[in-house]
């Protein structure tokens, strides 16, 4: 039997228990802390932790066994006794000995990731003999193992085990590489695939029967015969991407658990009592922007506990469902953004001049509560040159990555918003609005010359038609005046170098579709509207991303490839 | 070209090899297109499929030789027109029938070709170095070499221009010619 054929199985099941584990060693942790502070701490609870970490280390120690690391399978064997122990009362745990165990489980990830690279295993020998001797259990030496006078010979490995690791797992930037799907949704496919067929069935029974039946050849019967079938296929399409789409989403709490354990090593690190409160974190969201998640939720969640909070304080991480986009929260109650230091910070290093900072420094001062500052932050806060460098970020009370995070939510079209101060004591808020899915947009079809474009909806404010003795010239741009407003007209023909066959300026109206970007605004003119789609965008092969206007591409239903304008670039 | 004309040929080029050398010959396969009436070939490992021309896409504000995109099975094809590419002047009156399809650095592409002939098996040992002539007109880096083929009587023979399609559609290379060609206008 290949037994590598588990090993993805094999490997999603230690990182689950693995995520169990460390979540259970979290609140064990606390309850301990309450415990030790004299507080009243619900023992049935307590021993309930250890039930569950004693099953996890169980089901790990079976499975590495079963796929034959034997390491990692001694070390679980190890904890499991452990765990056993403590929950009857034979060992005792400590504040400091919870540490080792946590150490521990680091280890069982690395050796997971060795497993995934590499194919093998960590040496885990040393270790689990160390925690054995540490709490003193009588596991069972499933392979010959080293004998314990040479463990304590082995310093450096104590010396390394003593000195408590804080470096950021790297397991924080992993790619979620299976989803799990709820039989409910797999079956609503099955369903839908099943009805496809039957509909199939029922086209080529309709054209069978059309074929033999020559009588029947009458354009309007054939025609009245079909309709049905293609609207119902019209359904069917439709509900099998919303199930497609609905299989792929993957509930926020998948990344969102690994931030207490990162946040528990921070404020460690840094002698800081923070607390994580987690909302939302069965909302959903595509698997390709939660996967991408990842990496700037880490950055905000560092920043806060590096220069948000000063010595204790909550960071609260809250997912949420807006209208039409998901909203990721993360606020502390800590300092704030220092905005005047963050002016200072970017004159020294002349990112902006004196004139602009004494602008933004009064700016500031007139609104303490400076709620939402584009411009300052477009100059300051997401300025990678600010904010990469250390010293800088020392002052400016922010740290490495706000330029990370602007980089994210950009290239997956959402937006970004800080307030800070959040309330007199200060504190700081991000506010990532993203979109729920990538992939499909709302476009308007329009045609330019014979061309057919897709100018997303998103940029589009309306489409009107302007009497061509309302347009006048300015400066070799045209303008009209819409609803009072002037308005530079754009010749897309003239932008997409499209030659020109039939010249309709004798033609007494224009069509434009008015797009605007921030505050300004501008009309494409067009030859033709057809109409709106929902479409399926698919970005420019690398050989054309160096055609200007375009953000990407799509295929229409008759076949047809067309391109989606960037309307907002030809601002 | 039917079978048996090509069997042999390659009956013809495998004989003539082994007067001198009597061990066995590797042979690779490669597909014959047609040009503005000038044969080229490529590797047949190069290239994934061949379809008649679809309705393309063309891309505004693109290099002259993207001829544009269009949709294969749900892919977005780029296509590629290889006289533009290499500043051919075409004497053709005939337009192009056929594109092959092939998959270079994850990107799939195009190449407009006027027609697929057919699909040779020839011994390595024919393909030559290409003549200054032929890598004057392509740039050198771009030819693999030119397959020498001669009829059974040793008379009428051909020269095919051996192309290195991977080579030719690098992102590296269209990127650089495309940035050249804006440039220039």
């Amino acid at each position: 039997m290949d037994i590598n054929k588990f090993k993805d199985i094999f490997i999603s099941e230690v990182e689950d228990n693995l995520q169990k584990i460390n979540e259970n060693l979290l609140l064990g942790e606390k309850l301990l802390k309450q415990k030790q502070a004299g507080d009243q701490v619900d023992e049935k609870k307590y021993r309930e932790v250890f039930d569950s970490l004693m099953r996890s280390a169980h089901t790990l120690k079976s499975s590495s066994a079963t796929m034959g690391y034997t390491k990692m399978a001694f070390l679980t064997h190890v904890l499991e006794d452990v765990f056993d122990n403590v929950r009857n009362g034979i060992s005792k745990i400590s504040v400091d000995t919870f540490e080792v165990i946590f150490e521990s489980v680091d280890m069982l990830s690395e050796s997971l990731r060795n497993i995934k690279d590499n194919n093998i295993e960590s040496d885990l020998e040393s270790y689990s003999l160390r925690i054995k001797e540490l709490f003193g259990t009588k596991t069972d030496e499933m392979v010959k193992v080293k004998k314990v006078q040479d463990i304590k010979k082995d310093e450096s490995i104590k010396k390394e085990t003593d000195i408590p690791v804080y470096k950021i797992k790297s397991n924080e930037t992993e790619n979620i590489s299976h989803v799990k799907v709820p039989i409910k949704r797999l079956d609503s496919l099955m369903d839908l695939s099943e009805e496809l067929l039957a509909e199939k069935m029922r086209l080529n029974s309709i054209l069978d029967s059309k074929i033999e039946n020559s009588s029947f050849l009458n354009k309007e019967d054939i025609l009245s015969s079909l309709k049905p079938a293609v609207e119902h296929l019209n359904l069917l399409i439709s509900n099998l991407q919303y199930s497609v789409m609905q299989s792929r989403l993957v509930p926020a709490g998948q990344i969102f658990a690994r931030f207490p354990r990162m946040i528990r090593d921070l404020a460690n690190k840094s002698n800081k009592e923070i607390d994580l409160i987690i909302t939302g974190e069965d909302i959903e969201m595509d698997r390709s922007i939660i996967d991408k998640l990842a990496e700037p939720l880490g950055h905000l969640l560092r920043n806060a506990v590096d220069h948000g909070i000063q010595e204790k304080g909550i960071i609260r991480l809250e997912a949420k469902h807006s209208k039409d986009h998901a909203s990721i929260i993360i606020e502390d109650n800590g300092f704030g953004i220092r905005w005047k230091e963050l002016v200072n910070a970017a004159l020294k290093r002349e990112i902006i001049n004196a004139e602009k900072s004494n602008e933004y420094l009064s700016s500031i001062e007139m609104n303490p509560q400076s709620i939402w500052q584009p411009i300052l932050e477009k100059d300051l806060l997401y300025n990678p040159r600010l904010s990469t460098n250390d010293s800088v970020t020392e002052t400016s009370g922010r740290g490495v990555g706000t330029s990370v995070i602007k980089e994210f939510v950009d290239q997956i079209g959402g937006d970004i918003e800080v307030v800070s101060p959040v309330n007199n004591n200060g504190g700081t808020r991000f506010t990532l609005n993203l979109p729920l899915t990538l992939a499909i947009i709302k476009v308007l079809l329009v045609k330019i010359n014979n061309s057919t474009f897709a100018i997303p909806f998103s940029s589009i404010i309306r489409s009107v038609y302007i009497d061509n003795s309302d347009i006048k010239s300015v400066a070799e741009t045209d303008m009209a005046v819409i609803d009072g407003n002037d308005i530079p007209l754009i010749s897309l023909k003239k932008i997409l170098s499209i030659s020109v066959e039939n010249s309709n300026t004798q033609d007494k109206k224009r069509l434009a579709v008015l797009i605007e970007k921030g505050n300004e605004t501008a009309g494409l003119i067009i030859d033709k509207l057809i109409g709106e789609e929902e479409i399926i965008v698919r970005p420019l092969p690398s050989v054309l991303k160096g055609a200007k206007g375009f953000s990407g591409s799509t295929i229409l239903g008759d076949g047809d490839t067309i391109l989606i304008l960037d309307a907002t670039s030809f601002l | 070209m039917n079978d048996e004309n090509i069997q042999n040929i390659i009956h013809s080029v495998s004989t003539n090899n082994n007067k001198n050398n009597k061990e066995i010959i590797e042979q690779i396969q490669i597909v014959v297109f047609e040009l503005d009436n000038e044969e080229y070939a490529l590797k047949i490992n190069d290239l994934r499929e061949i379809i008649n021309i679809p309705n393309i896409t063309p891309i505004p504000n693109s290099p002259e030789f993207i001829r544009g995109i269009f949709n294969l099975r749900g892919k977005i094809i780029v296509t590629v027109d290889l006289e533009k590419r290499f500043n051919f002047s075409r004497n053709n009156k005939l337009s192009p029938k056929h594109i092959i399809i092939t998959e270079v650095e994850n990107n799939d592409f195009g190449v407009v070709v006027d027609r697929v002939k057919e699909v040779l098996h020839v011994p390595v040992t024919n393909i030559k170095t290409a003549p200054e002539l032929i890598s004057n007109k392509i740039h050198a880096e771009y030819i693999d070499g030119v397959v020498v083929l001669e009829g059974k009587d040793g008379t009428s023979s051909r020269i095919i221009i051996m192309l290195n399609l991977m080579k030719l559609l690098s992102d590296k290379d269209l990127l650089t010619l495309g940035s050249v060609i804006k440039a220039n206008n």
